[in-house]
């Protein structure tokens, strides 16, 4: 579980440092910069995990545009393998905006370093704490990502895992379409990848009965999912609906959008409570904005029982009243504000001072008053 | 026995929530016709939440009852130093200051005053000798009491004197939503 996060320098996040707990409420008016801490998150795993290059994750604009200083510092404390993870990068931009370079990187675990790259050099460390090989290394790469599983690296590869464990999106069911062209472990920014990222996961049959289970529940008429198959790699996902005591099958793009959002949003859930070698950190933004009122409160229902009974932690962005008033009647969230200075200012929200409005209507109001 | 088609909970704190959720999952209801209304967090404001909320709850409750089959539930903690016909009674004052009437045995309406609080509740049905008056910790993780729901049943069929007396009051109140 992540238990602290601290960004400086990326977008309106200036020296921002959050403790979050299971689950975390983000909230505030618009451009406050709640996004901006998924969007740095998502940049983390496509640096780490999808192993793409520095200046494709990163670029000069990200920087805050009040501060002159050229690197962003990304930190994050991981509660995990009996100890505590503490991840640093720096990424440091040249004048022009023309070159990214990761100037620092660390990994260490209850205090004992794993890997360490500056100025060029990586030093590796075994995790017996005994020291491994030093070599230079590429500074347009995250040195985390390019280490390969071994025995005597078991703690740096359970952090790789975890990064790999954070599901990160921005839904937009128009952009979902029925096929799919191979097989997807992680989701897209907007779950336009949907079909591939349950085609990989149908693999898990207990996965799927679980969702078909949930959402017969939740869609009246549903069945189940089927797989249309055109030529050697191209699949086509298909909803199967009982109408009138008869099966009839659609593609998944001919569906409402809030019918998809439903269907990827329990999924969402369903898959990060399923058994795993390591947790999953979900990190949903607006997942309101599709669901009919009445739909919301159920799912919400399911994803706060599911993380507190199997041990995932989550992360949302909502303005929405029905989500605000549900999470906090116990609160679990972060208030984001804005100065005029470009800078997202956070506070952890607290207990409520006494007050007959819901939390929504206080919080709309201005009245937002917390318990000292 | 027949089912209510919604069931609206007005409740405390989210302990009581979870609990009474997964109670009438288990009796069949379906989850998008099972709502909450919670008192926002705030120490020691949850009664008063509540016993605020509770005539416009009542009112919607009696203008909807025949249409919709729905019912209302309403839980308070007794807390140590209240009894729970004092408690009752301060419900009763909040229903006839807004202009309401008692809520009537026939009512699809349940009063559940658990004594001391809803933890008192789940450590019993888990099988813990418990008494009334002490305070019980919070659970580390609300679904601790899921085990605690599952056991209702057995718990309940052996009748009112095997209960704790909030519990046993509470089981009469929940029947009356079946009937």
């Amino acid at each position: 579980m992540i238990t602290r996060i601290r960004i400086h320098n990326y977008r309106s996040l200036v020296n921002f440092e959050i403790s979050p707990k299971k689950g975390s409420l983000f909230l505030g008016v618009n451009g406050t910069g709640k996004s901006n801490v998924f969007r740095i998150f998502r940049a983390i795993q496509d640096l780490v995990c999808r192993k793409q290059r520095v200046g494709e994750v990163f670029s000069l604009s990200d920087c805050n545009k009040d501060l002159r200083d050229l690197q962003h510092t990304f930190e994050i404390d991981v509660e995990g393998y009996n100890g505590k993870f503490e991840y640093v990068l720096s990424v440091e931009h040249d004048e022009r905006g023309k070159k990214a370079r990761i100037s620092y990187e660390r990994l260490a675990h209850s205090g004992q370093t794993l890997i360490e790259y500056s100025a060029g050099d990586a030093s590796l460390f075994r995790d017996d704490g005994s020291r491994g090989p030093e070599y230079p290394f590429d500074w347009s790469l995250s040195l985390l990502g390019a280490i390969i599983p071994r025995v005597e690296n078991k703690k740096l590869t359970w952090f790789q895992n975890f990064l790999k464990s954070f599901l990160i999106v921005n839904l937009a069911p128009t952009h979902i379409q029925a096929e799919t062209q191979k097989e997807d472990e992680l989701p897209d920014r907007f779950f336009s990848n949907f079909p591939s990222w349950y085609r990989h996961h149908s693999q898990d049959q207990g996965f799927t009965v679980e969702v078909i289970n949930d959402l017969r529940k939740v869609l009246p008429g549903f069945d189940s999912f089927r797989f249309e198959v055109f030529g050697e790699e191209t699949r086509k996902l298909k909803v199967l609906w009982n109408s009138n005591d008869r099966i009839v099958e659609f593609f998944f793009e001919d569906l409402s959008e809030g019918q998809k959002a439903l269907i990827v949003l329990y999924s969402l859930v369903i898959f990060a409570s399923r058994p795993k070698g390591n947790p999953v950190s979900l990190f949903i933004d607006e997942p309101d904005n599709y669901l009919s009122l009445g739909e919301i409160q159920p799912w919400l229902n399911r994803l706060t029982e599911s993380a507190d009974e199997k041990d995932f932690q989550y992360f949302i962005v909502s303005h929405h009243p029905e989500i605000m008033n549900f999470l906090m009647a116990k609160p679990v969230g972060f208030l984001f504000e804005k100065s005029l200075d470009l800078v997202s200012r956070v506070r952890s929200i607290g207990l409520l001072k006494e007050t007959n409005l819901p939390f929504s209507e206080n919080f709309v109001r201005g009245t937002l008053e917390f318990e000292k | 026995m027949t089912i209510p088609t919604f069931v609206q909970v007005l409740c405390e704190d989210t302990q009581q929530w979870v609990f009474l959720r997964r109670f009438f999952l288990k009796r069949g209801i379906p989850a998008q016709k099972i709502r909450s209304n919670i008192s926002p967090s705030g120490r020691g404001a949850g009664c008063k939440y509540v016993i605020d909320n509770l005539p416009k709850e009542v009112r919607w409750y009696r203008s909807n009852a025949n249409k919709l089959r729905c019912c209302l539930v309403v839980a308070i903690d007794s807390d140590v130093s209240e009894t729970v016909q004092k408690r009752k009674s301060e419900i009763e004052k909040a229903l006839t200051d807004a202009g309401e009437s008692m809520i009537d045995r026939t009512e699809r309406v349940a009063l559940l005053v658990p004594r001391r609080n809803v933890e008192t509740w789940i450590c019993f049905l888990l099988g813990q000798e418990v008494n009334e008056e002490a305070e019980y910790r919070h659970f580390e993780k609300e679904s601790a009491c899921f085990p605690a729901v599952d056991k209702i049943f057995p718990k309940c069929s052996l009748g009112c004197d095997s209960l704790i007396p909030s519990l046993a009051a509470g089981k009469e109140e929940i029947e009356k939503l079946f009937t």
